[in-house]
């Protein structure tokens, strides 16, 4: 049976969730296994919104949001790279990997970037396997 | 509301809180002795350990507010100068593990909940760490050997409170300890040690963090376990006994270590250090774990470190202003100042022995103080003990 990793996707109103809007009226496919999480900003991704997702299971963790420079609250995405920097050593530490996690920028009309995007990281995880804290659990 | 709190057994009231039977053992006497040393009280009037003690007994369980329940810092202040020596924090703790799941928000933690999530993964039996990342080249540890060196939260720390640099806390003790001749046991199946979880009401995380680090401390065979961390060492010396009896080691804060290897010429620290240096007694050495002097005689030590003692000091040290991770606010920042302001009269670097102590105080400066601050550097102890190793 192939592995089929479940993502959760963290993506800003303005430019990461409006892209995978476009990529669906656009019917451009991307795993179903990615679950859509919408912020306002990615500025708000917390160190804690990732653990949390490994902790639940997920085995991957996606953040989209816009390009920089053309966030819609100014410096939310730079505020998203930084957080993102914070927790990476904590992933390496508990044995997950900082692979596991990507930020990625994609505009409203960027809908293939989006698709492209997601299916690359899905494959990612794919090859590095399911969240080891799941078996840790047991 | 009268000031006359029933000072019955128990058993007199069956509905009575058993939070309070922790309480009752000793029995306050509401003098009140603990309202005015508490630091929370100094900044915010309204805050008073002998009223939740009679709100407790007059209302019985439900009578003690959330905000009362978690502005309290655990630092045992009150506990210090009662009278009758009601432990007031061990009550809280009782009565924050009553109340943890009737709570609206699960996570007390003010930085998100991140060292929550961090400690019920790492509760996890089968968790495969990597964490020895930071120790880097040129440092000496082991997997086997007759000290263990318990890093605590260490490798955790710096990722969210980048401003500190905790890890060098870790190199130093290695550091000082290779100069010794002793080779540490750096453990990957090392958990947290539940220090917050216990303090935040959450028994069960707690449990599972104790028994893990019990199963892997003794494999190891070792006879010693030193640790740089206030907090890992008044649990592991203190309260991991009560769960898994003795752990067949000996607990040392690294401070008594040092101690013991500068007495017996063991480690020589030579190299001048020239500094004018203050201490802050950490709540968990100092007030729950009874060590004062093995960081003096450490401070006393180094070479070309001149030593002033700050006003309130051992029993009646200042809190950081943070227990546990669940308490920061306004109040805690005039805390902060307060404390700071007192340190920065007596020396231009304030010694601490525990690194949430450091990251507390360093934070502070490095945010926004409320008044302007004198120059003034957060140092933890050993990274200053090895500054003075040739």
């Amino acid at each position: 049976m192939t592995f089929d990793p479940a993502i959760a996707a963290f993506c800003c109103n303005w430019c990461g969730y409006s892209a995978a809007d476009q990529a669906g009226s656009a019917k451009l496919e991307y795993p179903s296994g990615v679950r859509i999480v919408r912020l306002m900003c990615t500025g708000m991704m917390d160190p804690y919104y990732v653990l949390r997702a490994f902790e639940r299971g997920y085995d991957g963790v996606l953040v989209v949001g816009c390009h920089l420079g053309s966030c819609h609250y100014k410096s939310g995405n730079e505020q998203a790279r930084d957080q993102m920097g914070r927790v990476a050593p904590m992933l390496r530490a508990l044995g997950l990997g900082e692979a596991r996690v990507h930020l990625t920028a994609a505009s409203a009309a960027e809908g293939p970037i989006f698709a492209a995007e997601t299916n690359a990281f899905v494959e990612r995880v794919r090859r590095l396997g399911p969240n080891p804290l799941r078996e840790a659990a047991r | 509301m009268t000031l006359a709190a029933p000072l019955s057994a128990p058993e007199a009231f069956p509905a009575l809180d058993p939070a309070l039977k922790i309480l009752t053992a000793e029995g306050c006497v509401q003098c009140n002795k603990c309202t005015f040393s508490c630091p929370v009280h100094r900044v915010d009037v309204t805050f008073s350990p002998r009223k939740v003690i009679l709100q407790a007994y007059l209302g019985g369980g439900d009578a003690v507010s959330e905000r009362d329940l978690w502005a309290c810092l655990t630092c045992g202040e009150c506990q210090a100068v009662c009278p009758t020596e009601v432990p007031y924090p061990a009550f809280i703790r009782a009565k924050r593990e009553q109340l943890r799941p009737t709570m609206e928000r699960a996570a007390p933690c003010k930085h998100g909940g991140f060292k929550e999530v961090v400690a019920r993964i790492m509760a996890r039996p089968g968790l495969k760490q990597d964490r020895r990342a930071w120790i880097g080249d040129g440092l000496k540890v082991a997997d086997k050997g007759d000290v263990v060196y318990f890093t605590g939260c260490l490798p955790y720390l710096d990722g969210i409170f980048s401003y500190c640099d905790s890890a060098s806390i870790g190199r130093a003790a290695i550091r000082l300890m290779n100069a010794a001749g002793i080779v540490p046991v750096v453990a990957d199946a090392e958990r947290c040690c539940g220090h917050d979880s216990l303090w935040n009401g959450d028994a069960e995380t707690y449990r599972k963090l104790v028994e893990a680090n019990a199963a892997w401390i003794k494999k190891t065979g070792a006879k010693r376990l030193v640790t740089t961390c206030a907090e890992c060492f008044s649990m592991l010396k203190h309260e991991y006994p009560k769960v898994t009896g003795d752990l067949g080691v000996e607990v040392l804060h690294f401070s008594e270590l040092l101690e013991e290897l500068v007495a017996s010429g063991k480690v020589r620290l030579t190299k001048p250090v020239d500094l004018q240096v203050t201490y802050q007694d950490p709540c968990r050495l100092g007030r729950h774990a009874k060590e004062y002097d093995a960081p003096r005689a450490v401070l006393k030590a180094i070479p070309g470190v001149k030593f002033v003692e700050m006003d309130r000091v051992r029993e009646n040290s200042m809190c950081c202003g943070v227990g546990a991770y669940s308490t920061c606010d306004a109040q805690t920042k005039f805390m902060q100042q307060e404390r700071l302001e007192e340190a920065a009269s007596k020396a231009e670097t304030l010694v601490t022995a525990c690194p949430h102590c450091r990251i507390h105080f360093s934070c502070y400066i490095d945010g926004r103080p409320v008044d302007p601050l004198p120059e003034l550097k957060i140092v933890d102890l050993t990274v200053l003990a090895a500054q003075a190793l040739e």
